[in-house]
Order: structure tokens, then sequence, then C-alpha cells
């Protein structure tokens, strides 16, 4: 994504039109997002909740608001523990560990949360694609935004969508919360919290 | 007309040449088992990452073979593509640094059911190999 960003911008210091660079950004945002679509639906791990599953249950997704409850910390530990033991052992014995659940029916949870990123990370696409300065496409998608980085400090690709909503978005109130979503990703990343 | 195909090469070029990128990379997660973390963007976070995936010798001890630098790298490789001709470049780069003269290698994937929390490992490929 990043590499066609700058291919992009690139090409625009040839051409200095700004109606191909949103183009190139557009249909590279929406080309990008059902890609991800198709790769969740064809992943049998990921539509059956398990991935999500696991994540949580380790402690490497929502570790944010796991880590203030010390019970929830306590869970995940056990289960990085358990999965370190496991790892030790010869896989050919079949022995498998049982993962202590962090919230109450989490797999439930974990099932309903997978259908609902799917159903975003769609909606934001579509709209993206046919109405791609409508206000009502960029408040979802910088809700999309903002509930991946609840999840996990993914913050140079975050930051990276969000230049794209600044890039696309016609709203000024938009475009000043896409802006506050950069700089609080480059932050995250300078301190070394986020990820690059 | 030649600067309407122009206009229409700059808006789509970069996103058509992003199509090209996205569907050889589906294609190789399908026919040569990529893992579809590769490529980042548009496949993270839709199984366990590939770094879960697990190398085991039979007789051998992978943590102490990963301090050369060439088995390291073929197996972070493997890791993120376990398929036979993988499989077969790691078993060379092993049996080369070692006195062995025959291999069973195996790459397992990490499995997890949500309904009973239960977390064990399946066999994606395995190989024996002799020099």
């Amino acid at each position: 994504m990043l590499v066609f960003m700058v291919l992009a911008v690139i090409f625009y210091t040839y051409h200095k039109r700004r109606d191909i660079l949103q183009k190139n950004i557009q249909i590279l945002l929406v080309v990008v997002i059902l890609a991800s679509v198709v790769q969740k639906l064809e992943s049998s791990q990921f539509m059956s909740g398990e991935f999500y599953y696991y994540m949580i249950n380790r402690g490497t997704l929502f570790s944010f608001f796991i880590n203030f409850f010390s019970e929830s910390l306590e869970v995940t530990k056990s289960n990085y523990e358990l999965l370190k033991t496991l790892h030790n052992t010869d896989p050919n014995m079949g022995k498998s560990v049982v993962m202590k659940d962090v919230i109450p029916n989490l797999g439930k949870i974990s099932i309903v949360y997978a259908w609902l990123t799917v159903i975003m990370e769609f909606s934001v696409a579509i709209l993206l694609l046919l109405k791609p300065k409508s206000a009502l496409t960029h408040i979802l998608f910088s809700i999309m935004i903002l509930g991946i980085l609840c999840a996990r400090f993914e913050t140079a690709f975050m930051a990276l969508l969000a230049i794209c909503g600044i890039i696309l978005c016609k709203n000024q109130k938009l475009r000043l919360l896409f802006t506050m979503i950069v700089i609080g990703c480059v932050t995250l990343i300078v301190t070394k919290i986020g990820y690059h | 007309m030649a600067n309407t195909s122009k206009a229409l090469l700059l808006k789509y070029g970069i996103p058509c040449v992003a199509i090209v990128v996205i569907v050889v990379q589906l294609y190789n997660v399908h026919i040569n088992n990529l893992s579809r973390w590769k490529g980042g963007g548009y496949g993270m976070y839709t199984e366990i990452h590939y770094q879960g995936n697990q190398i085991y010798i039979t007789g051998m001890s992978v943590d102490s073979l990963i301090a050369n630098n060439s088995i390291n790298e073929s197996f972070r490789y493997l890791k993120l593509m376990p398929n036979e001709k993988n499989l077969e470049e790691a078993a060379k780069q092993v049996l080369n640094s070692t006195n062995k003269d025959s291999i069973h290698i195996q790459v397992w994937k990490p499995t997890i059911n949500s309904k009973d929390g239960k977390y064990t490992r399946v066999l994606l490929e395995e190989l024996y190999y002799k020099k």
C-alpha cells in the first residue's frame, strides 16, 4: 500500500493534477480494503472466530484494555506459559492445551466480531468506491481506523489510511480528525509504543 | 484522444499494478502455501501469524540450528511459505552444516477451537531427505 501511495505521489509531481492523485488514492484504498475482505472470507480461521479468540486470549489484541484488569492480564500470561510449554514438546505426540478465556463467552463474541469486521470493511470499501467525498463515508472510514487502533496499535498502517482520508475528504472537521489520527499515530511510533 | 488515454492511464495505472500484485499474492497463498500475512495491509490479521508455525526435526534441536544465519533464514522462509520446495531447501541447509546424511523435517501449524479453547498443532508439510 505504501509503495503504491508513494508511486501515486511521485506521478503527481509529474502531472500536477489533484483529481488524478485523488482517483489513484481512492481506487488503491478500495482495492486494498476489498482484498483484505476477500482474504478474511477465505480464511476459515478468521471466519470461525478462532483467530480473534486466540489473539485476545494471548493478549495480543485489546492489550491496552486487558492490561487494566489484573485478572485478565494473569489469564493471558498463563495462556502464554501454556503455549510455551506445549511448544517445547514433540508435536508428533499430539498433545494439546486448553486456553482460558479472558472474558466469558469469548468464543461467541469472536465470531460476531469477525463478521462485524468483514461487514465494516466491505461497507467502507463500497462507500469509498461509490461516494468517495461523502461525509458518511469518511465518518465510517475514521471509525474503522479508530476501531483498529483500539484493537492494536497498528499505527504506521493506520496513519497511512488517515493520510488517504485527508487527501480524499472535503469536510474540514473530518480532515482535522484524520490529521489528529496521523499526529497521534506518529507520536506513538516515535515513542515506540506503536508499530511502524 | 491521446490526452484521454493518458489521463486514464494516470488514473488507473497504479491501482491496476496493485491488483496484479494482489492477484499474484493470492495465487501464492493458494498454490504455494504463502502466509496471508505477507504483503501487509491486505492480509494481515486473517490467521495466526506465520511465526507461530513450528519446525520440527527428528533428533535435532531447531533452537541450536538457528544459530547458523543461513539456516535461520531458510527456516524463516519455510515458516512463511511451508511447501515442498522450501522444505527441501531447508533440509539441504541443515545437512550441509551437520554430519548427518538424512533428515526428517516437518512444519506444524497451530490450530485452536474457540468452543472449548483447545489449542493444538496440525502437520502442514513433512519431508524425508537424503544427501
